[in-house]
């Protein structure tokens, strides 16, 4: 057997601090910015500064006292803009040149989520090329006012004479509750999100069961590093497929931002007329759509109720198989979560191993309390993040054959009933239990809960990349 | 799965032991030289075999599972210190799995004749169309001469894998369209209450009975 | 020219094997035989359920009617394999569950550089493989899975009205539910399946079939 080199530290000093964790900073501010190529030397001069804010994993493993944070993303066209020579730009990968509307068929973005329907700084920066998302800025902060402040000393930065210009920016966070101002632990559907963390080799935190590979007896080890660092062993192992030169891509991985639109009313409505139907009730229902229950409890460990204590326990909430849930009757087949991360679903975990993402979530909105009907049409939804080394193996992956196909869990072409594009003809089998003879329920006509609104693939560079970048000395040479 | 092989013990020469066959399912592999020239002509033709597969002149030979056509060009170059080969002719090569609704080894040579029978007659323009670019093509074309001409090409032999090796193309499509229609079926049976018994017994032997008599979708069909 | 027929991929591949070598590729595929035969459940390639049809063969030297004596150097070996999935999907699958299998198959082709790591192993397969001119699935919405299931399904079904004709109303419902949940991981949807391209899209436009009302 070949063996992996082993990683037991990272440069964290050198890697972008939000790839790690999502910060312990409930608000955010993404800020999308154009580079003006006939300022290059501004520009270039903007992004060193820019690239002395920038948070890095040195905040881990707490973060503790950290009020506000920065990081940075570069689209495709934006490593054009900052004059990267041609010789390293043609050795990005063809997903990341093309960008996420261009890969809309393999990705299910059609209908409602074309692109031709994508909010307008998306669409601007998708056809006019003096709009075009070059640079992309996160802010986290504690609060507004600290994410408001901090905002407005970058916005100095990036004015005239800059090289860049902002194009919109939006502002994501943890939901309120509307009336007492108190966060509230769910996204817009009223489920716990942020549960699932990855953890790969030379993470500077506590090992967790059930975030990374699963070996043949039952344990749990963290992933190569190389599944979400360029410049490291992957789980082939080799090392990923990167752009060049070599440091250039060392410690950088690639992004995907996804602004997901959530109809909240099409699926409280949906919920509540199948529950009708669905002989365990409407909170069953939402949990197997899922595989955990709203509090965030997995179906895998607790099927008929959920465990507060389980959920909130971050050492159990995510350690679980399915090697006791073969046929679905706990957490069904085609549930959310098992799609997402099969684990060992498939009989192999290994085939899971190359897919695997790192998923980030932020809500966007206003939070619709549960006893209301809600609505569609309102600005809600998640900024959703997926950072991996490839994007055609883990995330375009994950997105065609795992949320917009089935076949691996023996589905067919039944879609993720969260976040497929099922446009009103979505069926979804929940499966029933040999040993209670409950049967089988079927859920047909589900609509498209989430629709995509915007969103491109990125490159996110390491400080060192960032600054070679601003200095304009890459070279392939 | 079950696998069937037929090894060739020597070193260069074959031992052709016609043992094509896993379970019902034949593999048949043909490898004919193009005549000089029209190896282009001949891969136009195949881009305009309509693409979609109920279309296909192949659905017409229900028997077929799959097959396929490559143009040769010439033998692969996988760098130095590999042997550079070449090949002075390009060749046709074709592949397809079809149904012989018998597992035994020893009719491989009529199972074939059966099958290249069916080809002959439900696509004989077709055969003319894309072998007649190939070396030694009958003409005129009769059954006989187009049963000789494929078996002058066949490579025979080798592991052949198969995962429902037991079943024909027709069980196969009778199938999957009997999934679906029951499918249908019991998302209508299941808002029927379950205080209705009666009513769901009824209900599944008329669907059941209308399925019997309802003609499997044609081959090549997305079903 | 199209690998794709609706949810099958047609991979078809030419590696040079050394004519003094190739009696020993005969045998690795006979050994397969046999241990396919001899362990025919506990097959890997089996529990993949992604693979129709594949085989594997031998062209001689002398297979390649119309060249001269001593024209083709190497004998080769020929894989066909009628897939589901993308190309890439299939040789990850390979070369993450099933590598010593296929380096006892392929190590005796030329330069074969093993199964693991895999960006070789694709870059060999790559280079040998040839793009199919034109290919015909009979039953283009469906995977592998898909057909087994149906199969199952229908066997099932069979099985399940002729034996409960006679039953009352009442044991028939109990027996109904037992028999769904019996097949209820066969209840996946068929059709179009993964997109890939707008060619690709077009090509499989629904021709399918109405439903029993």
């Amino acid at each position: 057997m070949t063996t992996q080199a082993p990683v037991e530290t990272l440069d964290l000093e050198d890697i972008q601090g939000f790839i790690m964790r999502s910060y312990p900073l409930p608000c955010a501010r993404y800020v999308y910015v154009h580079i003006d190529d006939k300022q290059v030397n501004a520009a270039r001069s903007t992004l060193e500064k820019l690239t002395e804010l920038v948070t890095a994993s040195t905040v881990w493993p707490d973060a503790t006292g950290l009020e506000h944070a920065l990081n940075i993303a570069l689209s495709f066209k934006g490593l054009m803009a900052l004059g990267l020579p041609t010789s390293s730009l043609i050795s990005f990968p063809s997903a990341f040149a093309e960008g996420m509307a261009r890969r809309k068929i393999l990705l299910g973005d059609e209908g409602a989520s074309d692109p031709s329907k994508w909010d307008k700084v998306w669409q601007d920066s998708n056809a006019d090329p003096k709009k075009s998302i070059h640079l992309w800025l996160a802010v986290f902060a504690a609060d507004e006012s600290k994410r408001d402040s901090y905002y407005s000393q970058l916005a100095k930065l990036l004015g005239l004479g800059s090289g860049m210009s902002v194009l919109g920016f939006e502002d994501a966070g943890r939901l309120k509750d509307p009336t007492t101002q108190q966060y509230v632990n769910t996204e817009h559907f009223g489920y716990r999100d942020g549960i699932s963390d990855v953890e790969f080799k030379g993470m500077p935190f506590p090992h967790v069961d059930g975030r990374g590979k699963l070996m043949p007896d039952g344990s749990w080890v963290p992933l190569a590093t190389g599944e979400f660092l360029l410049g490291y062993p992957d789980e082939s192992p080799e090392n990923p497929l990167a752009p060049i030169p070599h440091l250039l891509a060392r410690n950088g991985t690639f992004m995907v931002v996804r602004k997901l639109h959530q109809n909240v009313a099409s699926f409280r409505c949906y919920l509540n007329e199948q529950s009708k139907k669905f002989p365990g009730g409407k909170e069953l229902l939402a949990a197997k759509f899922v595989g955990r229950w709203r509090d965030g409890t997995p179906l895998t460990l607790s099927p008929d109720k959920q465990d507060p204590i389980l959920a909130d326990d971050v050492n159990r909430n995510n350690s679980f198989t399915y090697k006791d849930d073969r046929d679905g009757s706990r957490c069904p087949m085609g549930a959310h979560i098992r799609r997402m991360n099969p684990r060992d679903a498939m009989l192999f975990s290994k085939l899971a191993d190359r897919r695997r993402i790192i998923r980030r979530g932020l809500t966007y909105g206003v939070h619709t309390p549960e006893d209301q009907p809600g609505n569609d049409t309102d600005e809600h939804g998640i900024m959703f993040l997926v950072m991996n080394s490839n994007f055609e193996r883990q995330f375009e992956f994950v997105q065609q054959q795992w949320v917009h196909y089935g076949n691996d869990f023996f589905q067919g072409d039944d879609k993720d009933p969260l976040l497929g594009n099922n446009d009103g003809k979505g069926k979804m089998v929940i499966q029933g239990d040999s040993k209670t003879d409950r049967a089988p329920h079927i859920c047909t006509g589900l609509p498209s809960f989430v629709n995509t609104r915007g969103g491109d693939y990125f490159f996110v560079p390491s400080l060192t990349a960032l600054r070679q970048i601003a200095l304009g000395i890459i070279s392939t040479i | 799965m079950s696998i069937n092989c037929a090894w060739l013990s020597k070193l260069t020469k074959p031992i052709n032991l016609k043992l094509n066959k896993n379970g019902q399912a034949y593999g048949l592999t043909v490898l004919a030289p193009i005549k000089k020239g029209h190896a282009d002509k001949l891969r136009n033709t195949l881009a305009k075999i309509p693409p979609v597969d109920v279309d296909s002149p192949l659905a017409n030979i229900p028997l077929t599972h799959n097959a396929r056509f490559n143009v040769i060009d010439d033998l692969p170059f996988i760098g130095a210190p590999a042997l550079y080969d070449h090949l002075q002719n390009q060749y046709l090569l074709f592949s397809c799995v079809f149904d012989t609704g018998n597992s035994n080894a020893s009719s491989v040579e009529a199972d074939l004749d059966a099958y290249l029978q069916q080809m002959f007659a439900a696509m004989p323009e077709d055969i003319t169309k894309i072998w007649g670019h190939c070396v030694d093509f009958p003409e005129p074309l009769t059954l006989p001469a187009f049963q000789d001409f494929v078996k002058k090409y066949q490579i025979s032999g080798g592991l052949f894998f198969a995962d429902y090796p037991d079943n024909s193309a027709e069980q196969v499509r009778r199938s999957l369209f009997e999934q679906k229609q029951f499918i249908h079926f019991a998302i209508k049976a299941q808002d029927i209450k379950g205080s209705e018994p009666a009513q769901l017994k009824a209900d599944f032997y008329a669907f059941y009975k209308t399925l019997a008599n309802t003609p499997t979708p044609p081959a090549g069909s997305i079903i | 020219m199209s690998n794709l027929a609706g949810k099958a991929y047609a991979l078809s591949v030419l590696s040079p094997i050394k004519p003094w070598t190739t009696w020993i590729n005969q045998a690795v595929l006979l050994y397969s035989l046999i241990q396919g035969r001899i362990s025919k459940t506990e097959s890997n390639l089996k529990k993949l359920t992604f693979i129709h049809y594949a085989r594997w063969q031998v062209v001689y030297r002398d297979n390649w009617l119309g060249e001269p004596p001593g024209q083709v150097k190497y004998n080769y070996l020929l894989f066909f394999s009628n897939f589901n999935g993308t190309w890439d999907q299939y040789i990850d699958a390979f070369s993450d569950v099933v590598p010593d299998r296929l380096n006892l198959i392929w190590r005796w082709s030329v330069k074969f550089p093993g199964s693991v790591p895999v960006t070789p192993f694709k870059g060999y397969i790559r280079l040998n493989q040839y793009d199919t001119d034109y290919y015909y699935n009979a039953y283009p919405g469906a995977a592998t899975t898909d057909v087994k299931a149906a199969i199952f399904l229908k066997q099932s079904l069979d099985k399940f009205a002729a034996t409960n004709k006679d039953l009352d109303p009442a044991a028939f419902k109990l027996a109904y539910n037992k028999f769904l949940i019996s097949i209820q991981n066969s209840l996946m949807s068929t059709g179009a399946g993964p997109r890939f391209t707008e060619r690709h899209q077009a090509a499989s436009e629904l021709k399918g079939a109405p439903y029993v009302n």
